[in-house]
């Protein structure tokens, strides 16, 4: 029951946290910036997917979050390559 | 679901929270872009770390007994 009373809040408080990593990926001065925009927005978002999951108690949404986790760090990596080399493939 | 795992629950979702909206605070208002860096790095992993060890909470077999017990039966009527 206290956990019930809980979720909603908890998701609105990752819905503002996910407004602030917008407001950083669209402002941010440089590319570092906006690479760290990004990485943060898909972990927060990961997480409100997670927070989803517990919601309605179903235990399928791992899965999706396990996919944010892998296309997002991967994504991650590629464009920190980006931001270094210039060109994504050797 | 047990009222003591419930609070469990509550108290790691309620600490992931906290830690995301930090993070993503020091990310949007900190002035450098190293200081950016730092802030929402460990934030971040802390927040997650708490909002998964609640789902591991939540979906343990102990606790999904008692809620799909719950969820189909009628409460227990006390014997006379």
């Amino acid at each position: 029951m206290l956990t019930q009373t809980v979720l909603p809040i908890v998701l609105a408080v990752f819905g503002v946290s996910l407004a602030l990593n917008m407001y950083r990926l669209i402002r941010g001065p440089s590319l570092a910036d906006r690479i760290l925009a990004l990485d943060t927005l898909y972990i927060n978002a990961l997480a409100t997917v997670i927070v989803t999951g517990i919601y309605f108690a179903s235990a399928d949404y791992f899965e999706v979050a396990l996919l944010i986790a892998l296309f997002g760090f991967f994504g991650t990596v590629v464009l920190a390559r980006f931001a270094l080399r210039n060109r994504i493939v050797e | 679901m047990h009222p003591v795992l419930d609070a469990i629950v509550a108290i790691l979702l309620i600490l992931g929270a906290a830690f995301a909206l930090v993070g993503s605070y020091g990310l949007a208002k900190l002035g450098d872009f190293a200081k950016r860096l730092h802030g929402p790095t460990k934030a971040t992993t802390l927040g997650v770390g708490s909002v998964l060890a609640a789902s591991a909470v939540f979906f343990t077999p102990i606790a999904r007994i008692e809620r799909d017990i719950c969820s189909v039966r009628p409460p227990r009527r006390p014997r006379s």
